[in-house]
C-alpha cells in the first residue's frame, strides 16, 4: 500500500512552461514535499526490511563448570539440538570414503531417499551420483533432491533432466523468483542424505570433481562426513523436512519417513540447524556454547574461519581458564581469498592471546570440524563466518563419545603435520599491503 | 520544485517498488497442501508429526490437566513459593487488579529471598497492566522484559507479538496454558465474567524442551544466554506420558503449529474433538475436516456462541461454518461463558493444550507454543471435560444455520473474514 501512494505522488505533474527549450522536456519536476515524502518511504522500508532479518545478538557468559558434560544439557536446550542416545556414527574422510558409502546407500535403500546440498557442479561424480539416484526412481523409489539454486547453477542440465525423467523429485530451494525476491541472499548451505528414515549423513562435501579423491593435491579436497544410524537419525529427515516443506509445501508423513528408530550403538548426538531470520542463529550460540565450556583443550578445523569480536573473547577467556586452543585454516590453496584476508583480520589479537592458528598445505581444507575436551566433535555444514552463522540455512551433528572424538582428534593431529605454524613474530612481520587487504576484506565480510 | 530526469524518476519508482517487494516476500505467508498420508494409525503418523515441527516425542513425563482459574492458578502460586532456584514465566495477557497483583507479589516476594526470576511479557498484551505493578516486580529483582515494545530498530516485527503462556520452576517442572493473568480467568467458567480455560503442569524430561522454548525470546529480547543445571537440569523420568513441544513460527515459513493442526486432521482415524475460542477455517482446513468424515472419524468441534471477546472473528469464523456443517462435522456453541482453552483430542491417545487459535494470526504471525502429549488418560480426562462443556452447548444444526443465515449476515461475515488475516 504504501507503495502505491508513493507512485502517486510521484506521477509528473503537467508542464507548466510549454516555452521551455526542447533539451529541457525530458526532465520532471517534483515538489520539494514529494522529493521529501519519496526518501522517508525508501527509508521507512530499508528500516523494516531490515528490521525483519536482523541479527539479534546473544551473549554468552562463560559458566563455571567442572567438565564439558554439565553444560551439555544446557547446550542442547538453548540451541534446540536436543541429546539422542544410542547411534551409531561411522566418520567418513574425503571423497574416497564418503562417496563410495553415499552411493552404496542408494543403491540399498528400499522406499525414501532424500538429499539436500549446496554444490551440485559438473564432472564424472555427478554423473555417478544422477544416475544411482535416477535409477532407484525408476525402481519406483521415492527420491527427493533439493539442491540450492545458486550452489548448483552451474550443475548440467541435462543430468537434472535425465533426473527428473526417472522420476526424481528434483527441486532447487529459493530460486531466482519475484515472489521470493527477499529470500534470494538466504542459501541452503545444508549437506545432508537420509535414506528409509534409517540412515543419515551430515557433510561438508560438495557434489563436484573437487570433493573426490583424498586430498592429495590442490584439485582435491579435504573434507569430512558421518554416517549416522539410530535416533539421530530422526532429526536429520525432520531438518531435511523443513526446507522440503518451505519449498515444496508437501509435508512427509509415514513410516517410511518417520519409522520407529531403535538403538544402534552407543553414541550420544545432537543435530542443530540453524535458519536465521530476524532471531538468534543457532550454530553461532553452538560456536559460542561450545568455545564457552570448553576445559581442556578445543580443536577447530574450518575452510573460512572470521571470528567476530565476541568469538575472540570467549577463546581468549578460555586460553587464561587454561584451554589448549588449535585452529587449522586453509593456507594459499583456498577457493576464496577474500574471505581468507578477511579472517586475517583478528589474527594478531588471536596470537597474541595464545591461540595456536595452523595453515594447510596441501589442499583446501574445507572440513568443519571442532572437537572440544576429546568428548564432544561437530561435524557439519557451517562455516565459521557471517555467511554461514548469520545468512544461510546450515545442518550440523555434535557427537558425544569419547571414541569418534578421539579418532577425529587424530585425524587432526595428522593434517597437522603438513601445516605451517603462524607465529606472532612471523605475522608482524607482513606488508603494510597485505594489512589493507585484510582490513578492506574485513569490512565486507557479513555478506561473503 | 526540484527537476529531474525521466529516466530517474523511472529508477527512482523502480527502487520503491523493488524495495516493497522485498518486504513483501520476506512476509508472505507460503501456503502449503496436506495430501492426506497413507497411514493405518495416527499412532504411526506421530512422529511424522513431531518431526515435521522440529520435534520428537520424549517419553517419561507426568501431565496434570489444571481447568479453569480454580484449578490453574492455586498450582502456579504453589510452584512459585516452592521454586528453589528458578522461576521464568512468559505470558501474553497480564493486567491490573486482584490476581495481577497476587502473581506480581508472589514473584516478587521470591525474588527478594535471592531466586533469579525472569519474566517475559508482551508489550502489546500487557499495555492494561499498571506501571506500579511491574516497578514491584523490578524493585525485588525480577528481570521484567517486554517482548516487541515500540522501537524503531524492530519497526518490522511489531506485528508479531508473543502469544506464548508458558512457566517454569527451576527447570523442572513446566506449565503450558490458555490462561491470561485476569480476573476473566478466575474461578472455574461459571458466568461471562469467569472464562474456561485449561492448562498442563508437565515434569520430567519434556520439561528441557519448554525451557528451550523460553529461552528463545529471552535471548532474542535479552542477549543473556542461560548456561547451567539450574536451568537445563538432567531431568529423570516423572511419569508414563510421551509428549513433544511445537513452537517454531520461521519468517516466511510455515508455523509448526499450523502443520500440527492440519497433519493432525489429516492422519485422524477415529475421533477428533477440537475446543478452540477462535476457529477461522480457511478452504483446506475445511477439506480437510470433510476427508476425515468421509473416512468415519467422528469430528465434533467446540467454539464460542453469544459469549466471546471478539465478535469480528466470530463473525470471520461463521463465514466458513455452512461449508462445515455440510462436510457432517459437528458444530457446538458453548453458550455459558467464553471458552477459552486450545484443546485437540485424538483417537482418545494423543491431546494438545496450549496457546494457539484456529486462525491466522496464531497460525502466520504470532509466536505461540503447545505440547502434544501421547496418553490415554490424559486424553480421557480431557474428553470428559469436553463432554462436561457439552451440556452447555447448542449443537448448530446446517438447517436452522441456513435459514438464519441471513444476506446482511453473509455481507458483515465476510466482511470480517477479509481483515481475519490480521486479526
Amino acid at each position: 500500500m504504501r507503495s502505491l501512494r508513493a507512485f502517486k505522488l510521484l506521477r509528473p505533474r503537467p508542464a507548466e512552461a510549454p516555452s521551455r527549450p526542447a533539451k529541457k522536456a525530458r526532465t520532471i519536476e517534483i515538489s520539494r514535499l514529494a522529493a521529501g515524502l519519496y526518501v522517508a518511504i525508501v527509508f521507512i522500508l530499508v528500516l523494516v526490511i531490515w528490521s525483519t532479518r536482523r541479527e539479534r545478538e546473544s551473549h554468552v557468559r562463560v559458566p563455571d563448570l567442572a567438565s564439558l558434560e554439565e553444560a551439555l544439557p544446557s547446550i542442547a536446550g538453548l540451541t534446540r539440538s536436543p541429546i539422542l542416545a544410542g547411534n551409531r556414527v561411522e566418520i567418513l574422510q574425503n571423497g574416497d570414503d564418503f562417496f563410495p558409502a553415499l552411493l552404496g546407500d542408494v543403491a540399498a535403500a528400499r522406499e525414501t531417499i532424500h538429499m539436500e546440498t549446496y554444490v551440485w557442479w559438473k564432472g564424472e561424480i555427478c554423473r555417478r551420483v544422477a544416475e544411482a539416484l535416477a535409477a532407484k526412481a525408476r525402481q519406483g523409489v521415492e527420491v527427493r533432491l533439493l539442491l540450492d539454486a545458486v550452489g548448483a547453477k552451474d550443475g548440467d542440465e541435462k543430468l537434472f533432466s535425465m533426473m527428473e525423467d526417472a522420476g526424481v523429485k528434483l527441486v532447487l530451494f529459493h530460486s531466482f523468483r519475484l515472489d521470493d525476491l527477499g529470500l534470494y541472499n538466504n542459501r541452503t548451505h545444508r549437506k545432508l542424505a537420509v535414506f528409509d528414515g534409517r540412515v543419515a549423513y551430515v557433510f561438508g562435501h560438495g557434489i563436484a570433481e573437487e570433493w573426490t579423491g583424498h586430498g592429495q593435491d590442490e584439485k582435491h579436497w579435504r573434507d569430512t562426513g558421518l554416517r549416522l544410524r539410530g535416533p539421530i537419525v530422526g532429526e536429520v529427515q525432520s531438518v531435511f523436512s523443513e526446507n522440503w516443506l518451505e519449498q515444496t509445501a508437501e509435508p512427509i508423513v509415514g513410516e517410511k519417513y518417520f519409522p520407529p528408530l531403535e538403538p544402534a550403538g552407543p553414541v550420544r548426538a545432537q543435530m542443530t540447524a540453524s535458519s536465521p531470520h530476524g532471531d538468534v542463529s543457532r550454530q553461532e550460540l553452538l560456536f559460542k556454547l561450545a568455545i564457552a565450556s570448553a576445559q581442556k583443550e578445543l580443536v577447530i578445523q574450518n575452510p573460512y574461519f572470521i571470528p567476530d569480536g565476541e568469538l575472540v573473547e570467549l577463546l581468549g577467556k578460555a586460553i587464561r581458564r587454561g584451554v589448549d586452543i588449535r585452529v587449522m585454516i586453509p593456507g594459499a590453496v583456498t577457493d576464496s581469498s577474500i574471505v581468507r584476508h578477511a579472517g586475517h583480520r583478528y589474527f594478531e589479537d588471536l596470537l597474541r592471546r595464545g591461540v595456536k592458528i595452523y595453515e594447510y598445505r596441501p589442499t583446501l581444507s574445507h572440513q568443519k570440524v571442532m572437537i572440544v575436551d576429546r568428548l564432544w566433535a561437530h561435524v557439519g555444514s557451517a562455516n565459521f563466518d557471517d555467511r554461514s552463522l548469520d545468512i544461510n540455512d546450515e545442518a550440523s551433528v555434535g557427537v558425544i563419545d569419547e571414541d569418534v572424538a578421539g579418532r577425529l582428534r587424530q585425524t587432526f593431529f595428522d593434517d597437522l603435520k603438513q601445516c605451517d605454524e603462524v607465529t606472532l613474530a612471523q605475522w608482524l612481520k607482513r606488508s603494510a599491503w597485505h594489512r589493507f587487504v585484510d582490513r578492506v576484506s574485513y569490512s565486507i565480510n557479513e555478506q561473503l | 520544485m526540484i527537476a529531474i530526469p525521466i529516466w530517474l524518476l523511472v529508477a527512482l519508482i523502480v527502487l520503491v517498488a523493488i524495495l516493497s517487494l522485498m518486504l513483501w516476500t520476506n512476509l508472505r505467508e507460503r501456503n502449503f497442501k496436506v495430501r492426506i498420508p497413507d497411514v493405518d494409525s495416527f499412532e504411526e503418523a506421530l512422529p511424522s508429526i513431531a518431526g515435521m515441527t522440529r520435534a520428537h516425542i520424549i517419553p517419561g513425563n507426568s501431565a496434570d490437566i489444571l481447568q479453569n482459574g480454580d484449578e490453574f492458578f492455586p498450582a502456579l502460586l504453589e510452584s512459585i513459593r516452592n521454586a528453589r532456584e528458578t522461576i521464568h514465566f512468559e505470558t501474553f495477557v497480564w493486567w491490573s487488579g486482584d490476581i495481577c497483583g497476587e502473581l506480581a507479589n508472589a514473584f516478587a516476594a521470591r525474588a527478594r529471598e535471592g531466586l533469579e526470576v525472569r519474566i517475559m511479557i508482551d508489550a502489546l498484551g500487557t499495555q492494561k497492566m499498571s506501571k506500579e505493578l511491574r516497578q514491584l516486580m523490578i524493585d525485588a529483582g525480577c528481570k521484567v522484559t517486554r517482548y516487541h515494545p515500540i522501537r524503531l530498530i524492530d519497526i518490522g516485527q511489531l506485528n508479531k507479538r508473543t502469544h506464548r503462556k508458558l512457566a517454569i520452576f527451576d527447570g523442572e517442572t513446566g506449565y503450558l496454558f490458555g490462561h491470561g493473568v485476569s480476573r476473566l480467568w478466575l474461578g472455574h467458567g461459571q458466568d461471562k465474567e469467569h472464562w474456561r480455560d485449561t492448562g498442563v503442569r508437565l515434569r520430567g524430561p519434556i520439561v528441557n524442551d519448554v525451557q528451550s522454548v523460553f529461552t528463545q525470546h529471552w535471548i532474542e529480547e535479552t542477549g543473556e544466554v542461560l548456561i547451567g543445571e539450574k536451568y537445563f537440569p538432567d531431568l529423570e523420568p516423572a511419569g508414563d506420558c510421551r509428549a513433544h513441544v511445537m513452537s517454531g513460527a520461521p519468517l516466511g515459513g510455515v508455523s509448526d503449529l499450523e502443520l500440527m493442526v492440519k497433519m493432525a486432521m489429516a492422519t485422524a482415524q477415529k475421533e477428533l474433538l477440537i475446543q478452540n475460542p477462535y476457529f477461522i477455517s480457511d478452504g483446506e482446513m475445511i477439506d480437510l475436516l470433510s476427508r476425515a468424515v468421509q473416512r468415519g472419524v467422528e469430528v465434533k468441534i467446540m467454539v464460542p456462541g453469544a459469549v466471546t471477546d471478539s465478535p469480528i472473528v466470530s463473525h470471520a469464523g461463521h463465514r466458513h461454518f455452512e461449508g462445515i456443517l455440510d462436510c457432517g462435522v459437528r458444530l457446538f456453541l458453548y453458550e455459558r461463558t467464553l471458552i477459552h482453552q486450545k484443546i485437540m483430542i485424538i483417537d482418545g491417545i494423543w491431546s494438545h493444550v496450549g496457546s494457539t487459535n484456529l486462525d491466522d494470526r496464531s497460525f502466520d504471525i504470532n509466536e505461540e507454543v503447545g505440547v502434544g502429549i501421547v496418553d490415554e488418560d490424559v486424553a480421557a480426562q480431557l474428553k470428559e471435560a469436553f463432554e462436561e462443556d457439552l451440556k452447555f452447548c447448542v449443537e448448530l444444526k446446517a438447517k436452522e444455520w441456513k435459514q438464519k443465515y441471513t444476506f446482511g449476515h453473509r455481507v458483515i461475515d465476510l466482511a470480517c473474514y477479509l481483515i481475519s488475516g490480521q486479526l
